[in-house]
């Protein structure tokens, strides 16, 4: 609104006979940029806070290459080149912290958007505006738990003295959960989908929202059935959201939900060869001598990778239909 | 142009409040520990503004020392002009809240470290050497004399072992109702590592608890006797080769392929699958003491001084039988368990080990550290002796701690009620008749093999509590984990420490 009036304005002074105002091309640029200066001005706090936590700090990203020494501060240290991450990869363990880190993230994403999918369309289903409501704050409740909470939560049922399961389902053949690695995949599987679907889940429920109810009406007289419905209108409709969620989660998938892999296992050691990521790996590895270069060296080898996954999985959908790509 | 007026003052509103934001952030620094105007100003008029010493101690719990912080800096502020900010540390947060707060470099002055943290802490400059500070320490050489060289790990003294009992033997503390209920005596148990099948007269009790008590879990607790090697071998500073036999040899083997570990494993694995021990036990980190105030609990495994059993009674509200399940041994490892370490974080460390040689001596610091405040949580008895107050108990009581050997001096605190009178006393003579360990004095400096070190660290987290809990077959699990320890260069380090060693031994004929 104001970028017209403003524009009207100095049209209605040059007609006037006002002399042009010299440097014109910076004015034009100024010009344009005026009606945006509030919004500008809002986005310096969160440009700030930007600048501040996510840039700023990536001057450490040297520590990576240096032993450091906290009396000797980041540039005093003295370089050691390659070694930090030397260490990681002569860890036996290197192979198994890694195919966990990423198969567990990569279930995560299909379980999470696909079952966040299902609740969407069945959430905008339900007629009533209140159980709608009611629903919708309930899958999105865990999302605001703290994973401690939680994995005290899942002690209640898995505690091999007075757990819930133990002392109910299988009083008759007792599982030592936190012994036995079988379990454990479907066990975090299931816990971070019931902690995080919710989030997917509304971004979900915002992109049906978003369709036009008009073209549900036409299908449902042409003789489409509600499975048609959803598989010819609103899964196609809901393809940039799936996108956008995808992109997001590729880039992370070299990171691990710290709190899911360390606490909720109450960190039991039978259970490494499941439990174990990259993330807990290196909280062991800091508490050690070196611990701060080798993590800052981990730290940054996950996030080229994620980095390159997300320029390629974009890449990638941008051939196959560059509208819905990010960038 | 109402529009127009109303972003730009939502604009300028967000902004000034992220300034604010920063402008507290900043403040945040000094503002810090100043909950306590009416201490201040008690000599708030002396010329220097007084400093204010981030003391990290080991407490109760979180969230309820800030009377006794308030009457900390009464008293600093009279002694010293410095002020005291307490920082909440307990035992089950101590390995992450430590290393992260020391990572984010938090203006910590002073803490308590363990012996194992230690190389890692002095290998990434966290720790200030201590004797280049020596003219500030005066009293603390004084209190503890020789032991003061214990503190000393490579070439630099890292800090100042805590002034309380040396010899750290274990035992099992048994519920007194319910063991006399059985008809049993406490000198009817002999439990010695002389002979390894005396262990099983526990498994003999346990098993009668079980069966008159079902109820009732008979061993609970986050320690056990594997896991304890402080009491049964000399670990030189981490468990990487040790000295076996309460460090009676100056040959470094391995603990976790020497038959004693196997037996203990054994003996853990057996009280696992016969449902003596707690399901959970390898799992829950809750310690034996907190267990057996919930009521469940027959018994649990841990160390002691002199005066154990008013110790467990304060601490569970049950009185306890003693079984002493080792000899008692001191050793390095125990003088040096636990240290008080000025940080490189501190801002001004003079000032900081001012602080520290003052907390060796004064007797009110000590005893507002364990006790809490005076006439509130604790009272003077007629004997001179600590005790609860009219009308509180172990379970309502604000703040009680009672781990006096974690804070810098337990000889000077007021003993607790029911302790013998000269008790500190016989804490000097209970470590006059312990084996000292051939290595006494001797600290290894790991900084050559960190690297094996952290791998070594990390096979252990995997195999460690599960196999000496035995909630694992240690027949199967003891090879592997052996196998693995060699694998992540066990016996480099082994040959690192014995080479040390040897050199040490040399040095002191």
């Amino acid at each position: 609104m104001p970028s017209r009036s403003n524009d009207a304005a100095e049209t209605a002074r040059l007609a006037a006979g006002g002399l042009p105002i010299r440097r014109e091309g910076n004015m034009i640029k100024m010009r344009k940029l005026k009606p945006y200066l509030p919004l500008y001005l809002m986005m310096i706090p969160c440009a700030a806070y930007l600048i501040v936590n996510n840039y700023m700090p990536m001057v450490g990203i040297i520590s990576a290459f240096k032993s450091f020494k906290v009396s000797e501060g980041i540039f005093g240290s003295p370089w050691v080149g390659l070694k930090n991450f030397e260490y990681l990869f002569r860890s036996s363990d290197v192979a198994t912290i890694v195919r966990n880190t990423l198969l567990y993230n990569g279930a995560f994403i299909i379980v999470n958007n696909v079952v966040g999918i299902v609740l969407a369309i069945l959430i905008t289903g339900i007629k009533s505006d209140r159980m709608k409501k009611w629903y919708q704050s309930s899958v999105l409740l865990p999302f605001t738990m703290s994973m401690v909470v939680i994995s005290y939560v899942v002690f209640a049922f898995l505690s091999q003295q007075n757990g819930m399961l133990n002392n109910s389902l299988f009083k008759n053949n007792p599982v030592e959960w936190y012994n036995d690695p079988t379990w454990w995949p479907l066990i975090l599987i299931v816990v971070n989908c019931w902690k995080y679907v919710g989030y997917g889940t509304l971004i979900y429920i915002a992109g049906i929202s978003g369709i036009d109810r008009s073209l549900y009406e036409a299908a449902s007289i042409d003789g489409a059935g509600k499975w048609k419905q959803i598989r010819s209108i609103t899964l196609p409709a809901l393809v940039p959201s799936i996108v956008t969620l995808f992109l997001l989660s590729i880039g992370r998938i070299c990171y691990s939900d710290f709190g899911l892999f360390y606490l909720v296992p109450q960190n039991s050691g039978p259970l490494f060869d499941v439990t174990a990521t990259i993330d807990t790996y290196v909280y062991g590895a800091l508490m050690s001598p070196g611990g701060i270069g080798r993590s800052a060296a981990t730290g940054l080898l996950q996030a080229v990778v994620g980095f390159v996954l997300v320029l390629l999985a974009n890449a990638v959908v941008r051939r196959l239909s560059s509208k819905d790509a990010i960038f | 142009m109402l529009k127009k007026a109303l972003s730009l003052s939502v604009a300028s509103v967000l902004l000034a409040s992220s300034l604010a934001g920063c402008a507290k952030n900043e403040s945040g620094g000094s503002a810090a520990g100043s909950g306590s105007p009416s201490g201040a100003s008690a000599s708030a008029s002396s010329s220097e503004a007084p400093y204010t010493v981030n003391f990290a101690y080991h407490a109760p719990k979180e969230g309820n020392q800030a009377e006794v912080n308030e009457l900390i800096n009464q008293l600093t502020m009279k002694d010293l002009n410095m002020k005291v900010k307490l920082i909440p540390i307990t035992w089950d947060t101590y390995n992450s809240k430590m290393s992260l707060m020391l990572a984010a470099g938090e203006p910590i002055d002073i803490s308590f470290a363990f012996a194992f943290s230690l190389p890692s802490f002095i290998d990434q400059g966290y720790i200030v050497d201590a004797s280049k500070y020596a003219e500030y320490t005066k009293d603390i050489y004084e209190v503890m004399g020789d032991d003061v060289e214990a503190g000393h790990i490579g070439d630099m003294l890292a800090g100042f072992p805590m002034m309380n009992v040396r010899a750290t033997p274990s035992g099992i503390f048994v519920r007194k109702d319910i063991f006399e209920a059985l008809g049993h005596k406490a000198s009817d148990f002999t439990v010695t590592t002389d002979d390894m099948s005396s262990f099983d007269q526990l498994t003999k009790l346990f098993a009668e608890v079980k069966a008159k008590y079902p109820d009732m879990t008979p061993f609970d607790g986050f320690r056990t006797f594997g896991l304890n090697t402080i009491t049964y071998v000399d670990g030189l500073g981490d468990n990487f080769g040790v000295l076996e036999n309460y460090g009676q040899t100056t040959k470094i083997t391995n603990w976790y392929e020497s038959e004693q570990f196997k037996k203990f494993a054994e003996l853990n694995r057996e009280w696992f699958t016969k449902g003596y021990a707690s399901k959970d036990i390898a799992v829950d980190k809750e310690l034996g003491q907190a267990k057996m105030k919930a009521g469940k609990t027959f018994a649990f495994f841990a160390s002691y001084g002199a005066n154990a059993l008013t110790d467990v009674k304060s601490q569970t509200g049950y009185d306890t039988v003693l079984i002493p399940v080792s000899s008692k041994m001191k050793s390095t490892t125990a003088v040096n368990g636990a240290l008080n370490v000025v940080l490189n974080s501190s801002a001004d460390k003079a000032k900081a080990f001012q602080f520290l040689n003052w907390a060796y001596k004064s007797k009110e610091f000590n005893d507002l550290l364990n006790w809490g405040v005076p006439d509130k949580d604790w009272v003077v008895n007629k004997d001179g002796q600590a005790d609860y107050p009219e009308g509180v108990t172990a379970a309502t009581v604000n703040y009680h701690s009672d781990y006096g050997f974690i804070y810098p001096n337990q000889y000077l605190m007021t003993p607790w009620a029911g302790s013998p009178a000269d008790i500190w006393d016989r804490y000097k003579k209970f470590d006059a008749d312990a084996l000292v360990s051939k290595a006494y004095g001797f600290t290894f400096d790991s900084s050559s093999v960190a690297t094996e070190e952290s791998q070594l660290a990390a096979v252990l987290a995997k195999y460690e509590n599960s196999v000496s809990f035995g909630s694992v077959d240690p027949a199967k699990m003891l090879p592997k984990m052996n196998k693995e320890l060699y694998d992540a260069g066990l016996q480099e380090v082994m040959d690192a420490k014995q080479k040390q060693l040897d050199d040490w031994l040399a040095k002191q004929k």
